[in-house]
């Protein structure tokens, strides 16, 4: 029986550790109940809140103390509805166990905390108004054992404890106050007087948390030794670095036709630095934390005579640490992805394949990231994202991936990434994202750099933008190879016999145009070839538009594998999702200038405006805002991120024509709402001081036309209204883009106003071009 | 008393003014020709009643015991108060057309030369008569007609009839022989335009705020001809005297600068 039970509870952890097996992955969200924060408007937790500021403090700290309120309070309400923030029970509860561990004396204070983890690759965790505390997945990734996660959790308790962050924006308030009134630190051109004194300030309290973190571990059965510890403030060290150091091995991406070059392989990698642990005395007042070393020392003395009997790694759950810190590193790279951090996104991903070796998701985020930077790279339209990436500033082993990366020129990256992609799709046909990133980088092979088919196969020099043969494999950055002068242009009639080879004699040629053969085995795939018919069809379609907009004298800019924005005109939409409009108002002429209270009923107004105006127009509108949400509606607010993360993806891509990073969820969204059609709108409106020009000159021209006097008081008196107004309708299956608004002016954004511009947007939106 | 008219704003209809108002009409139809006319939330025609304090360098001298060379330097400035009725439509995205009457009355200063005494007298004219008013109105703002500031075209139509009256003093202040006369119908064209601003009040009530200026210019020329009955019995032509009688003619151009303050209604 024992035995049996044994098994039984075996077979149930067994169960826990591998909910979601690896191969398996399936990204972590948003379920359960949401919190208050999400769905209740910002002001009227702010109303409450600045009810209990105690009223013998002085006129001028009670001011002070309810800005702090306003600003704290709605910039974490903001982050908390922008699905940055991981509302799920599996894992807060684990972070909630902690927490009770570390303030089993303290049950006041517990309830005051919460703590939440952040959808981030950046490594970091800190607290914010209402007693909330964000640890991001990245510093999770990166610790060993849960007593480390203790302790920083330990720290961001100190902050609340103390009540640094109200503390901090008095003084930080003060000091400016001072600082301004005197005139010795305002001479001071050297450097900024109030910041240095704020920083020291601020590493004071540091300091202060890192005490109380510290003895709140001590205070637990958790691992308090400087061991532990140190591992806290190595993670601190090696913050920019990946979770692991793996050497990446250049033949990664060969294939059975495809051999990388050997100049591709750098030859030493450059050493692992680490932050300097002490920071130079006059460097130590820049920053806003004590230097590595100094905290390092700090808790070193608290900890140097704790012993390692009674106290463990772990007083919760081990599986549960693994677990997360799993998901985290799972996580890591589509963050990555989502910022177009392409080479991070790799390496994350490489790392998660070293012990999950057929894992589709970590496979896929490669080839979503070698798209991305083929794409970027053949467009030469946004260089931002294809270029920033150095590989010199990178440390450890990723640096040959960097380089690798760095060195290919543009042919060779987008006809390896196709290969590595169409390899997924061999092995996993069924899965709807691969091919249409095949198809994204066959299009571009056929836009930017072969005819077509037959002129890749005969490696007949790239016909339009690139320069390199591929037979060019050197890296052109490393010793620049001329463009050819021998183009010739093939009609699409003549028929070249693929060229077939083997292997061994690829390798035998010196790696001489070794990329003809890349596809030998898939020019006889139906789907290959399919694609490359298909991108030839549409770049002579192209072209042809491109003819008949030139004799119509439009600029065409529509070039290689792009899209336009298209002003929108009855587009015949009668059901259109709206991902969370916003709605800022910003009054330049004060100092704090955004208008958080106002800002949010102009939000809400704003809906009610949308909302009317299709209801006039027989339009279905389907709102997804945090602020017309329910507690149970985690559904919702996760379609609400999945759509604005690609709704960002979409406007960083620009006119590059591309899946989204997450296209079969949002394909699965548009499905579930019934509509391919969203729409992201907002608003943004601006007071400034008026120009006195324009008022005077009317009053002084009154005496000659007196109805010119009040006109004249009242444009003095008022301020300049401006607002800007964006809307922009994508259909998320197609990624076509229509611009309904983009308008700039000169106007009070009022009722009529606005119910003028959104009734005719929603009108151009809806309306059919055969009414 | 041998005199003749010498009207102040005497002038020829000058055919290139016409030209230049109607160009303008066509560029303003043009403006926007192929955007689409949405209105304010689908709603496109108002109704509107409006109001104009008509300023008016005004001749009811009669009325006050002052003398002729007061008049010639001082006018005395008189406001008129005109109630207006209009129908809007929006026709194109930014523009719109506008149908408006109104009862018009105005009054001006003549002045005229008594030849045979060598002495300027003046004289009131009064004209009253309907307006009716086309004009389109083009949006400013890129905001959806009928919103927002905007410039507009008109052509008006001035159905009128003129009554002259003399002073009652000539310039020594001596009292003189009060006549008056009257001509038959006559009519005038307007070329106005206007800068305004037009919103909604609440719901769908709108205020519009303008001001608008302009010129009349006669249409053709009057039948009637001074007779000399129109000055008294007495009255006999001095040849040489100018104008002749043929010269007098229905040539009665002015200018007008009108602020109107309108409530609409969108009604459908």
């Amino acid at each position: 029986m024992k035995k049996t039970l044994l098994a039984a509870v075996c077979l149930f952890n067994y169960v826990l550790a591998t909910a979601q097996t690896p191969s398996e992955y399936q990204r972590v969200i948003n379920v359960g109940t949401l919190p208050s924060e999400v769905y209740t408007p910002s002001s009227e937790k702010y109303q409450s809140e600045i009810a209990n500021i105690e009223s013998d403090l002085s006129k001028s700290e009670q001011k002070t103390q309810q800005q702090y309120y306003l600003e704290s309070g709605f910039s974490i309400d903001e982050m908390m509805r922008s699905g940055l923030v991981l509302y799920n029970p599996e894992y807060n509860s684990y972070l909630d166990a902690i927490a009770d561990e570390l303030l089993k004396g303290d049950p006041q204070l517990r309830s005051q905390v919460k703590f939440y983890l952040l959808r981030s690759p950046v490594v970091n965790a800190f607290e914010g108004a209402g007693g909330n505390i964000f640890i991001s997945m990245g510093l999770i990734s990166m610790l060993e054992n849960e007593a480390e996660l203790a302790y920083i959790m330990g720290h961001e308790i100190g902050h609340i404890a103390r009540e640094h962050g109200l503390d901090f924006y008095m003084e930080a308030k003060e000091i400016d106050k001072k600082s301004s009134n005197n005139s010795l630190l305002k001479k001071s051109s050297s450097f900024n007087a109030s910041l240095v004194i704020k920083n020291l300030y601020s590493q004071a309290l540091e300091t202060e948390a890192d005490e109380y973190g510290i003895q709140s571990l001590m205070r637990t059965k958790y691992a308090a030794d400087t061991n532990t510890l140190n591992n806290v403030f190595d993670v601190l060290k090696y913050a920019y670095l990946p979770f692991d150091n793996q050497s990446f091995p250049v033949d990664f991406f060969e294939s059975k036709y495809y051999v990388t070059s050997k100049n591709l392989k750098l030859d030493s990698i450059k050493k692992i630095t680490g932050e300097p642990e002490k920071l130079a005395k006059k460097e130590s007042f820049k920053s806003t934390h004590p230097s590595i070393g100094d905290r390092r020392k700090t808790v070193n003395e608290y900890a140097k005579n704790v012993g390692l009997s009674n106290r463990s790694a772990y007083l919760v759950s081990e599986e549960k640490f693994s677990q997360l810190r799993n998901v985290a590193r799972y996580e890591l790279p589509m963050f990555y992805l989502h910022n177009h951090l392409y080479q991070d996104a790799i390496y994350a991903a490489y790392l998660g394949l070293q012990k999950d070796p057929d894992n589709l998701y970590l496979e896929k985020i490669i080839a979503k990231s070698l798209t991305g930077l083929s794409k970027f790279r053949n467009s030469k339209d946004d260089e931002v994202y294809a270029e920033k990436a150095r590989f010199e500033d990178y440390e450890g082993e990723q640096q040959q991936l960097y380089f690798m990366l760095w060195a290919m020129n543009d042919v060779e990256l987008n006809v390896m990434a196709l290969d590595y992609t169409f390899r997924i799709h061999l092995d996993h046909p069924e899965d709807p994202e691969v091919l249409p990133l095949c198809r994204s980088l066959v299009n571009d092979l056929v836009f930017y750099h072969f005819n077509d088919e037959d002129d890749f196969l005969r490696d007949q020099t790239v016909s339009r933008d690139s320069l390199y043969k591929l037979s060019d494999i050197a890296n052109p950055k490393l010793k620049v190879a001329p463009p050819s002068t021998k183009t010739k242009k093939i009609t699409r009639k003549t028929t070249v016999r693929a060229k077939r080879t083997t292997t061994e004699k690829i390798k035998s040629d010196k790696y001489k145009k070794h990329l003809l053969y890349v596809y030998n085995d898939y020019w006889e795939m139906k789907d290959f070839r399919r694609m490359w018919t298909d991108a030839v069809i549409e770049r002579d379609l192209r072209e042809e538009e491109a003819k008949l907009y030139k004799r119509a004298g439009i600029a065409y800019k529509n070039k290689g594998d792009t899209r336009n924005y298209f002003w929108g005109k009855k587009l015949g939409i009668d059901t259109v999702v709206v991902v969370n409009p916003f709605y800022r108002r910003i009054d330049l002429r004060k100092d704090n200038a955004i208008e958080y209270i106002s800002s949010e009923e102009g939000e809400i107004n704003y809906m009610d405006v949308l909302q009317e105006n299709a209801d006039l127009l027989g339009v279905n509108l389907i709102v997804l805002d945090p602020l017309k949400m329910n507690p149970e509606d985690a559904t919702k607010f996760n379609q609400m991120n999945e759509l604005n993360d690609w709704f960002g993806e979409q406007l960083d891509f620009g006119s590059i024509n591309m899946p989204g990073y997450n296209q079969m969820m949002i394909d699965s969204i548009a499905n579930e709402l019934g509509s391919d059609y969203f729409l992201w709108t907002g608003i943004v409106s601006l007071r400034d001081r008026q120009n006195i020009l324009g008022p005077i000159l009317y009053i002084g021209l009154s005496p000659f036309f007196i109805p010119l006097l009040p006109y004249g008081i009242y444009e003095l008196i008022k301020p300049e209204y401006e607002f800007f107004y964006l809307s922009l309708v994508y259909n998320v299956k197609t990624r076509e883009a229509s611009v309904l608004k983009f308008l700039f002016l000169h106007n009070n954004d009022s009722r009529a106003i606005l119910n003028s511009h959104t009734y005719e947007m929603l009108y151009q939106l809806s309306k059919s071009s055969n009414n | 008393m041998k005199c003749c008219i010498n009207y102040q704003n005497h002038q020829t209809i000058n055919n290139t003014m016409k030209k230049i108002f109607t160009l303008g009409l066509i560029v303003c139809a043009i403006q926007n020709l192929f955007a689409q006319a949405v209105g304010y939330q689908g709603k496109k025609f108002t109704v509107e009643v409006g109001y104009s304090p008509v300023t008016t360098l005004t001749a009811r001298y009669f009325d006050f015991n002052l003398s002729d060379a007061h008049y010639l330097n001082e006018s005395p400035i008189l406001v008129k108060h005109i109630p207006k009725i209009a129908v809007e439509y929006v026709v194109l995205n930014r523009g719109s057309l506008m149908l408006r009457y109104n009862k018009w009355n105005f009054t001006t200063n003549l002045e005229y030369s008594d030849l045979a005494n060598t002495e300027t007298h003046l004289a009131g004219a009064n004209s009253k008569g309907n307006m009716l008013t086309l004009g389109y109105k083009s949006f400013l703002t890129a905001t959806p007609a009928p919103l927002g500031s905007y410039f507009g075209i008109y052509v008006t139509h001035y159905g009128y009839s003129s009554e002259y009256t003399d002073s009652e003093f000539d310039q020594l202040s001596i009292p003189d022989e009060i006549r008056s006369y009257e001509l038959d119908n006559a009519q005038a064209i307007g070329f106005f335009g206007s800068l305004g601003f037009k919103n909604i009040l609440w719901d769908q009530f709108t205020l519009d705020v303008s001001l608008e200026a302009g010129i009349f210019l006669p249409i053709g020329e009057s039948t009637t001809y001074f007779s000399g009955d129109e000055f008294g019995d007495n009255y006999t032509f001095v040849i040489g005297e100018t104008p002749q009688r043929e010269h007098i003619k229905n040539t009665n151009v002015f200018f007008t600068v009108v602020p109107t303050v309108s409530f609409g209604w969108l009604a459908f």
